[in-house]
């Protein structure tokens, strides 16, 4: 897919993120938004989505809150249902408001609490390894999430296991549950923290999908990969950029028709 | 238990390339014969239970049979939550595999108690418990894992159980009778199966009743199914385990919602004693299930209450 194609996609998942948070009178609108660039590089860009083929690619989505982002990307890439996302949180629909794998098999791992994704990912890239099989486990975790301690239980073994064939994407987005990541529990200097886990460690813009690309291009690598992907929390929308508030809210009709205006076509 | 265990599964494992055995760091001198056997299919995951579990959930995922092996507490509490949602939510092929079950552990204090354990694992959604009461039990336990796919705990002593069953392999899905008895039952889990025997031999030599004693390897209602509990006028329950939600309360569950209208007495340790220093059988005795005790229960419920009735 060219750049514009994954743009065109990014804008039509944001438009479905407004819509479904305030239909749904839904949480974690600006998570979601932040993380739609870096979902739909991953999920348009993975090879193989047969899920019996072993040697495909796997997306495990760690920060499970955003879940109408994933699931907003999921369906512009035809990957879900349009009446999913349609009837989000709706009493007996099939998605709710944390990423689930009961309707939908390619998330594979149901998430909600944070630090679940990168031990289970350990477990799918060794058996590739063990069994022989190719293609690249991605993990998608949230820079607050980086506070669980699971994460770094997992970070020490899968480099000590030289898992080259496991990928983080950390969404940077400064921003946790009450303040920014910064006040509540020091991440910086993260980069340094992955490093001297034995990770290949690099940053990136999370919303530049050239920047992105480097993600999905693997070769060469001997030990795990960790991309911190510089974000914004509510991205594509001014009043909820940055906005500590905007990690509860939902977008009412007036927010959402101001939301919408200011998103502009790509 | 624990040898039992792990020289069962390195065989079947000869035959069943998809057996994983994942340990926390623990098994000094029992895990290595499957380690060295089957390289390919062993990790030590460190000291990490977290971890440990959601890659095993992994690991099963990608079509493992994968078995976790720890001590204590550290493979079920520790990291309860990977447990409840990345394998049982997910209904993988997990087994949980602990060594140290009630007061194995003895003097090696609270932190090596797993007396919480079954209360707390049987609330998650489909997990099969297997708690066998001496080493045939374990061995046939290991196959019925292995022949369930699904999330599973396997509550195991430590070393150097006593043998109860004089046969080769046992049935794990029906209740196991261990002493013959007419008109009183005990029922037991796990390997305080012997203190009760002692008991009830104890009990006849003195009274001339027989109780019978059955063991309840799995803990699950369709185990439980075809037993005529109302063959017996007194039942008992004991447990290397609380109170709280442990077997006999599962007993308890079980009689109530079936509407079964029988004298139930349920025997746990009393957690008055969890801060006191001992080895198991000192443990089992201050914490009043050890046969002594189990003895005066019996007396208690069956002569003295009869006495009592007549006069």
């Amino acid at each position: 897919m060219e750049n514009s194609d994954l743009l065109e996609i990014a804008y039509k998942a944001r438009v479905s993120v407004l819509k479904m948070t305030h239909k749904a009178k839904a949480a974690h609108v600006g998570s979601s938004l932040s993380v739609v660039d870096i979902a739909v590089q991953l999920f348009s860009q993975i090879s193989k989505r047969d899920l019996n083929d072993q040697s495909r690619d796997i997306v495990l989505v760690s920060k499970g809150h955003a879940a109408a982002g994933i699931y907003a990307v999921l369906a512009h890439l035809n990957l879900i249902p349009f009446e999913y996302i349609d009837e989000y949180c709706e009493n007996g629909s099939a998605l709710g408001g944390h990423v689930t794998s009961t309707n939908v098999e390619i998330l594979e791992l149901s998430t909600g609490s944070l630090g679940h994704a990168l031990p289970f990912g350990v477990g799918r890239a060794l058996a590739k390894k063990r069994k022989r099989f190719d293609g690249t486990v991605y993990v998608i975790l949230s820079d607050g999430e980086c506070d669980e301690g699971s994460n770094w239980e997992a970070a020490l073994l899968a480099s000590h296991l030289k898992l080259d064939n496991l990928v983080v994407v950390i969404d940077r987005n400064k921003l946790q549950s009450l303040k920014g990541t910064e006040e509540t529990v020091a991440l910086e200097p993260l980069s340094d923290k992955w490093e001297a886990f034995g990770w290949y460690c690099t940053k990136i813009n999370g919303h530049n999908f050239s920047e992105l690309s480097a993600v999905t291009q693997s070769s060469g690598f001997t030990s795990p990969r960790v991309y911190i992907a510089d974000t914004i929390k509510g991205r594509g929308v001014s009043f909820m950029e940055n906005n500590m508030s905007w990690h509860y809210k939902s977008p009412n009709t007036e927010d959402l028709e101001k939301a919408l205006m200011e998103l502009g076509k790509p | 238990m624990r040898n039992t265990f792990i020289n069962n599964l390195t065989e079947l494992a000869s035959h069943d390339e998809s057996i994983f055995l994942v340990v926390g760091d623990l098994g000094y001198g029992v895990v290595e014969i499957f380690e060295n056997k089957f390289p390919s299919r062993f990790l030590n995951a460190g000291i990490a239970e977290q971890n440990m579990i959601g890659l095993s959930a992994g690991l099963a995922k990608s079509g493992y049979k994968v078995f976790v092996y720890s001590i204590a507490n550290f493979p079920t509490l520790r990291c309860l939550e990977q447990i409840r949602n990345d394998v049982c939510y997910g209904d993988l092929d997990v087994t949980i595999v602990s060594v140290g079950a009630g007061f194995s552990y003895g003097v090696l204090g609270y932190s090596h108690f797993a007396i919480e354990d079954i209360s707390i694992m049987r609330t998650l959604p489909g997990i099969k418990i297997l708690s066998p009461s001496d080493p045939v039990e374990v061995k046939s336990a290991v196959k019925y894992a292995l022949n369930n796919p699904g999330p599973k705990y396997l509550r195991l002593g430590k070393n150097g159980e006593q043998i109860i069953h004089q046969t080769d392999d046992v049935n794990l899905g029906s209740p196991i009778e261990i002493q013959n008895g007419s008109e009183y039952c005990l029922l037991v889990t796990g390997s305080i199966a012997t203190e009760a025997l002692l008991a009830v031999k104890k009990f006849n030599e003195e009274f001339n009743i027989d109780v019978a004693i059955f063991s309840i390897p799995t803990i699950s209602t369709d185990l439980l199914s075809e037993f005529k509990f109302n063959k017996f006028s007194k039942i008992f329950t004991l447990e290397e385990h609380v109170a709280s939600g442990g077997f006999g309360s599962f007993i308890a569950e079980f009689i109530v919602d079936n509407r079964i209208s029988v004298d139930l007495t349920r025997i746990f340790i009393s957690t008055k004693s969890i801060k006191l220093i001992g080895d198991q059988a000192y443990l089992r005795k201050v914490s009043g299930i050890d046969f002594t005790s189990i003895f005066n229960v019996l007396k208690s419920k069956i002569i003295d209450m009869e006495t009592n009735l007549d006069s």
